[in-house]
């Protein structure tokens, strides 16, 4: 079997080695170059597809993320696990659109896990899920950058056993928070995504979602009843049946929609 | 000529003109105004009451007249007052100690009451209602009621006014302890903060990591102990007021041996630092830090291949001299602006030195140049210094 190909692309020279030296020790992996920048990159690539880019983001003469733009573009784009110390704006982006990011410093056994999924996203030949999730995120960013508003998403590419999964923000009925990871409650089932809720609600379509909850966020039309389950403590029961517990806080909204 | 104002437009003569003289003429101008006011509400009170009196009595008077009449009499209680008043607003420190009240009452007072009971005596005569020569007669036959209550009006006036004017005094210094507080609260949580940022932490660690894969035992081991010093130099710091710009430089140099290790040869260093006792010199905590990361963020970053940062400290006439300066690229490398990062570097200069110290960050043909002065102050090793 052909091992799977590579790209290392970071400025720093100690921080290229340390990714190579990761690399060597998984047999199934071949290392083609470590470059220094953008446009080296860019001529490796234009000479033999990779399967796989290892980005900083931050470099100097251009912008790991804009050369990430780049690549989308490209009529087999590889897939880019992006190396990056701790920025948490940029990271809790990465969850919302299931990217896949690698933070410095790392340690093996965190490398081989973003070893494997990238295997498996390659293997599955998942990588039209990956495009969406890479250009989705790609998109808010210029949006931001550019002044606009944050798009909304119409659509979640959420990472299951094995497989990448598109769930439309249109089937959601309610989203639990579980500390790193929400619990996206669709009609039939429960499908778990790696976000905080706050980065989550911020990209739902406006108007559709209501939070009531420091855990709970609420498609609006979902909600059937509100009840008082004690002392300023309520329930709001939902079009499947379920009870989602609402705070004080957000009592009041949730009464507007009765109004 | 042209008048240039402050927002840097160019006023036409007249304009500039009208503002000068209004800005001359206000601070005089107000006081006046409020003496005027004041003693005019308490004038026509008591006019109206003497009036309400004479009615009683059934005399046939006119209010207005006896108003216009007794006019004169008010005016020098209304002058007494605008000039205390403006006295005492130049001379602010007057009003702050008890003796200083006392020295300002002994001299306003017999001031004070010496003219207005000659303004009064003057008038009348003046009017015509006693003959010339009998101005001094009129001095000496006045009553004692009189005098006493002149004098009480001329002591109410001066004691209003000292009350007034401390009290300004105590709001005044109150909020300015208060921004003072705030400002120190604020610029410390921002030092804290803006501890050597995170990138550069995250970086330096990862680069750790890179020589422990590449079983590089030593190298390894002296950058961990250079990341320690450095995070217990900034823990140390950020709970001092002053350190010594020995230990300054320590840091400096402990951070770009780190540098040194993500760039190899990218980065030469140059260091011409005087030999002076700078352990004895202040200086305020992790301030050199952040001009070395920022002159080599907008230089060596963007600079292809070998960077050369060069380290000048030096002393010039009471001031200590911090000079950076490393190669840039021709052209340019897009960050516009002078200040150039150096925004929080400025605050708390000017928190704490005013403008006896000042911070640069420029291009000067292919170089990028970063000029810090401070005033050469010995560093005091047992309390922290919070005065100016």
């Amino acid at each position: 079997m052909d091992k799977w190909t590579a790209l290392i692309v970071d400025d720093e020279a100690l921080a290229r080695s340390n990714l190579q030296l990761a690399l060597a020790e998984h047999p199934n992996w071949h290392c083609v170059g470590a470059c220094p920048g953008a446009a080296e990159a860019r001529l490796v690539l234009a000479q033999r597809p990779v399967d796989l880019l290892l980005l900083d983001i931050q470099m100097p003469r251009q912008h790991g993320l804009s050369f990430a733009s780049e690549l989308c573009r490209l009529a087999a784009p590889p897939l880019v696990v992006f190396v990056t110390a701790y920025d948490e704006h940029a990271l809790s982006a990465f969850d919302v659109f299931a990217l896949d990011y690698l933070l410095k410093p790392f340690d093996d056994q965190r490398f081989a896990q973003m070893l494997a999924r990238a295997e498996q996203t390659l293997q599955l030949r998942q990588l039209a899920g990956y495009v969406e999730s890479m250009g989705g995120f790609l998109h808010e960013r210029q949006q931001l950058l550019d002044g606009r508003p944050r798009p909304e998403l119409q659509a979640l590419i959420v990472r299951s056993v094995g497989a990448m999964e598109r769930i439309d923000t249109a089937d959601i009925e309610w989203i639990g928070a579980a500390g790193n990871y929400v619990e996206l409650h669709l009609a039939e089932r429960v499908v778990l995504h790696r976000s905080t809720l706050s980065a989550l609600e911020q990209r739902l379509p406006a108007g559709q979602f209501m939070r009531v909850h420091r855990t709970v966020v609420v498609r609006n039309t979902a909600i059937t009843a509100l009840h008082v389950t004690g002392d300023s403590t309520y329930e709001a029961r939902l079009r499947s049946g379920e009870m989602v517990p609402v705070s004080e806080r957000f009592v009041k909204d949730v009464r507007a929609l009765f109004a | 000529m042209s008048v240039v104002s402050m927002s840097g437009h160019e006023l036409n003569p007249r304009t500039a003109a009208r503002r000068t003289w209004s800005a001359a003429v206000w601070p005089w101008l107000r006081p006046l105004l409020w003496s005027a006011l004041i003693w005019s509400l308490f004038y026509l009170m008591l006019i109206t009451a003497s009036f309400g009196d004479y009615l009683r009595k059934g005399k046939d008077v006119n209010l207005l007249r006896m108003l216009w009449i007794n006019l004169p009499y008010v005016l020098p209680l209304v002058i007494f007052n605008w000039l205390l008043s403006v006295y005492v607003e130049r001379h602010r420190e007057m009003v702050e100690s008890p003796q200083r009240i006392l020295r300002l009452v002994l001299v306003a007072l017999p001031t004070g009451f010496v003219a207005m009971v000659g303004c009064n005596a003057a008038f009348t005569v003046w009017r015509g209602i006693e003959p010339m020569q009998g101005f001094l007669e009129l001095l000496a036959g006045r009553s004692h009621q009189d005098n006493l209550v002149d004098l009480m009006l001329i002591v109410g006036a001066l004691i209003f006014q000292i009350a007034f004017s401390a009290w300004q005094r105590a709001q005044e210094h109150r909020m300015a302890v208060q921004r003072a507080q705030t400002d120190n609260l604020r610029l410390r949580l921002s030092l804290l903060q803006g501890q050597l940022e995170p990138h550069f932490l995250f970086n330096a660690l990862n680069s750790i990591s890179a020589l422990v894969r590449a079983s590089d035992r030593s190298s390894a081991l002296s950058a961990l102990t250079r990341v320690s010093e450095l995070l217990r130099y900034a823990l140390r710091a950020s709970k001092s007021e002053w350190v010594s710009v020995q230990d300054e430089l320590g840091f400096v140099r402990d951070y770009l041996e780190l540098q040194q290790l993500r760039y190899g040869t990218n980065l030469q260093l140059v260091w011409r630092v005087e030999a002076l006792a700078w352990e004895r010199v202040a200086c305020p905590p992790l301030l050199f830090q952040p001009l070395v990361e920022n002159a080599i963020r907008h230089g060596l970053e963007a600079f292809e291949g070998a960077g050369q940062l060069e380290i000048v400290l030096k002393a010039e006439a009471g001031t200590v001299k911090l000079g950076l300066s490393n190669p840039v690229c021709p052209g340019g490398t897009g960050h516009r602006g002078h200040g150039l990062g150096l925004g929080a570097t400025r605050e708390r200069l000017l928190m704490l030195y005013g403008k006896e110290a000042r911070v640069e960050a420029f291009r000067l043909r292919e170089y990028f140049v970063t000029e810090l002065t401070l005033p050469w102050r010995v560093l005091d090793g047992q309390v922290d210094r919070t005065d100016r």
